[in-house]
């Protein structure tokens, strides 16, 4: 299977706070730092890590929603490869035919002030695929009856509809252009458990039927291991690890990725919680920090080479990318159950 | 059996009622979503009500007034309000009437009195036909809503040269309103051009913006309107005083709505229903006119409804200081210049009651905005 997009060192720095009116522009805080990926046609990649790790803006600096500092992204769409950070503003409009994305927030993502039906409608007039409402119709009814959302409830406003069937029309508005690569910010993370499941259906139904590739951000492992082929951890802009979804979960090699096993709750009441955990906080990311990012965090760290040395992302024993020093020293526990 | 049949019926009918009722919401566009909690506000209603009555007001004050406002009285100058009576001195009932009047000198200061001549009863009479007017500006017309024949009646009054308080204060209705509207008019556009121009521009543009609005809020703003309502030519016309002082008057009103622009702008652009937008293609035209503009236009309305009785405000200070409108435009501000001193307020403080218009409209427009105030987000619980 080939690539469909490949991510070269991305990286998005935000400017820290400037001091004073006329002052210089502070230390700029690195929120994505040097990423490198691929995701395979028809693939689900997950990409987790904790709240401020950088998952979100990752995936808007894919579709220059952000714009990254420095980086590539390319993508070999149908209609030929491109590489979409060097593209102008009339070409980037075009690129988000083929790449949409699923907003977290199912209140805020959609417009309040527009029908269910000229939400989804609004992609195929603006993009000239259809004239207007009329034509556009046949191909909204479609989508949206493929998302379970019945004719009759088009005419209505978005305040009309609960958490999952407002996140069933943001889908609804993402398939419309029939794109070849989605990005799922979080789709699931508002929603009721029970409700969760049905998206994540949705989306898993959706993909193998329309042969999507999808980028998934979570920071849920489980709903992540439900959906994704590949997992990638993300931890403080870094991609820490990246494996199949059954190696990751079998046998971690990063601390930090047995630290979030050890988080997901298990469903047995009468098992421990694994005290992997970790304690602290994150501390922000910029261009002063040196060493390994999690040693300050790290259980296994030593007092030398994780506090002085980067480990860069490199390919231990079978295949697996790791970005740790010891990682093929260390016996971590995963999480049994998947 | 006729009479227990409607019981078991009746949960049915109320299910179908709020079936029913849930569906008006679910298709109700925002608009209808905003009047409907508008109209909860039992306040705002009075208020829009009254702001509706003065607007019929401003529309057709010859028809409502009985005189023109410069058209003197030589005999009942400085005269008090007019009784309405019904019942005559002998407690005799009638058609609602006035007295007719004398002039008489007071026998020992010698100033004029006006004295009832309970002998005449003049009946007031509704639709009469009184002085020719050109109804909307160009329809020849002589219909009043009502007047007496004969003897004329001043229902506030009459000024020091007898000229009728009534029809001046609707006639200065029409100034006073106008001035506010095309006032909040003119500084609405204004803030939306340099507050889009700031939210959508950003960087050094921006904050060059901000900062002037911060110094123009900054300057007092009575000084500031004496100063430049002060350097308007003596020679000008009273039309172009009126237009002018209409500008000054918007020019320093629009900075809050400049602001208000700029931030919504700015919170705007990070939603997610405008990223989606963006990502569904729209062009920047678009994202703003169709996407933002709509959602925030409500809290401008909100903001144009709260500066209108300012910019009222500030015109009847300029003028109640003699330097605002002048004659013969007549507006509130103008009315009140005459009730400045003691001895006017002494003997006639009939010359009071275009301040009560005053009142009303200020007080009315704050209950408006206030309802505004609430229906602006139609989507909050």
């Amino acid at each position: 299977m080939s690539n469909l997009i490949e991510v070269e060192n991305l990286t998005v720095e935000f400017s820290g706070p400037s001091k004073g009116l006329f002052g210089k522009k502070g230390t700029p805080i690195t929120a994505v730092d040097d990423v490198s990926l691929y995701i395979k046609k028809g693939e689900a990649l997950g990409l987790v890590g904790e709240s401020g790790s950088g998952k979100t803006t990752f995936g808007r600096a894919l579709l220059r929603l952000q714009e990254p500092t420095s980086g590539q992204v390319k993508m070999h769409g149908q209609s030929g490869s491109k590489v979409i950070t060097d593209l102008d503003a009339k070409s980037l409009r075009k690129a988000w035919q083929e790449m949409q994305m699923v907003f977290q927030d199912p209140q805020s993502s959609l417009n309040p002030r527009m029908t269910v039906m000229d939400s989804i409608a609004e992609s195929l007039i603006v993009n000239g695929l259809a004239k207007n409402m009329e034509a556009a119709k046949p191909r909204v009814l479609e989508v949206a009856q493929s998302c379970g959302l019945s004719v009759d409830q088009l005419s209505r406003y978005p305040h009309a509809f609960s958490g999952g069937q407002r996140q069933r029309i943001s889908i609804a508005r993402a398939l419309v252009m029939q794109p070849e690569f989605i990005i799922c910010d979080e789709p699931v993370s508002a929603l009721d458990v029970s409700i969760q499941a049905q998206i994540l259906n949705l989306l898993i139904d959706q993909q193998q039927e329309l042969d999507l590739t999808l980028l998934f951000i979570s920071h849920d492992l489980i709903v992540v291991a439900y959906i994704c082929d590949r997992i990638a951890v993300m931890y403080l802009g870094n991609i820490i690890e990246i494996a199949p979804t059954k190696d990751l979960f079998k046998l971690p090699l990063h601390p930090y990725t047995e630290a979030l096993m050890s988080a997901i709750p298990s469903d047995d009441p009468d098992q421990q919680l694994m005290q992997a955990g970790i304690s602290g906080e994150a501390i922000g990311n910029d261009a002063t920090r040196q060493g390994c990012l999690f040693a300050p965090r790290c259980q296994y760290a030593d007092k030398d080479k994780c506090q002085n040395v980067k480990p860069p992302l490199t390919e231990v024993n079978n295949n697996r990318l790791v970005a740790c020093h010891y990682a093929d020293k260390l016996t971590l526990n995963g999480f049994e159950t998947i | 059996m006729s009479q227990t049949s409607p019981t078991p019926n009746q949960p049915n009918m109320v299910a179908a009622n709020k079936v029913k009722s849930i569906r008006r919401l679910d298709l109700a566009t925002s608009r209808q979503l905003m009047w409907y909690k508008f109209k909860r506000h039992k306040l705002a209603m009075i208020g829009t009500g009254i702001i509706f009555v003065f607007l019929l007001l401003s529309i057709f004050p010859e028809f409502i007034s009985t005189t023109k406002p410069q058209l003197r009285d030589p005999a009942y100058s400085s005269g008090p309000p007019t009784g309405i009576h019904i019942f005559d001195e002998e407690w005799q009932i009638h058609w609602p009437f006035i007295y007719g009047h004398k002039m008489k000198r007071h026998p020992v200061t010698l100033r004029k009195l006006v004295v009832l001549d309970t002998d005449t009863r003049v009946p007031i009479e509704f639709f009469v036909r009184g002085e020719a007017y050109k109804f909307l500006g160009f329809i020849p017309a002589d219909l009043h809503l009502f007047g007496t024949l004969g003897t004329q009646i001043h229902l506030f009054g009459t000024d020091k040269l007898g000229r009728d308080i009534f029809s001046r204060t609707i006639y200065a209705t029409r100034v006073s309103m106008s001035i506010g509207i095309i006032g909040v008019m003119a500084a609405f556009f204004i803030g939306l051009a340099i507050g889009g121009l700031a939210g959508l521009k950003g960087g050094w543009v921006d904050n060059v913006i901000m900062r002037l609005i911060e110094f123009i809020r900054s300057i007092p703003s009575l000084p500031l309107w004496l100063g430049l309502a002060a350097s308007l030519p003596r020679e000008w016309s009273a039309t172009t005083v009126y237009v002018v002082v209409t500008l000054i008057l918007a020019a320093l009103g629009w900075t809050t709505l400049a602001r208000r622009v700029r931030s919504k702008l700015l919170t705007l652009q990070n939603e997610d229903f405008i990223q989606a937008a963006r990502l569904a293609g729209c062009s920047n035209y678009r994202l703003v006119t169709k996407h933002m503009l709509p959602s925030f236009m409500s809290y401008l309305i909100v903001d144009l409804t709260v500066a209108f009785p300012y910019i009222l405000l500030a015109e009847t200070s300029l003028s109640f200081l003699g330097l605002g409108m002048r004659e013969p435009m007549v507006s509130w501000g103008v009315l009140l210049f005459s009730a400045q001193n003691v001895t006017a307020l002494a003997h006639t403080p009939w010359l009071l009651i275009p301040g009560g218009f005053i009142l009303v409209i200020v007080i009315a427009f704050n209950f408006f905005g206030d309802g505004m105030r609430d229906a602006a987000d139609p989507y909050t619980k």
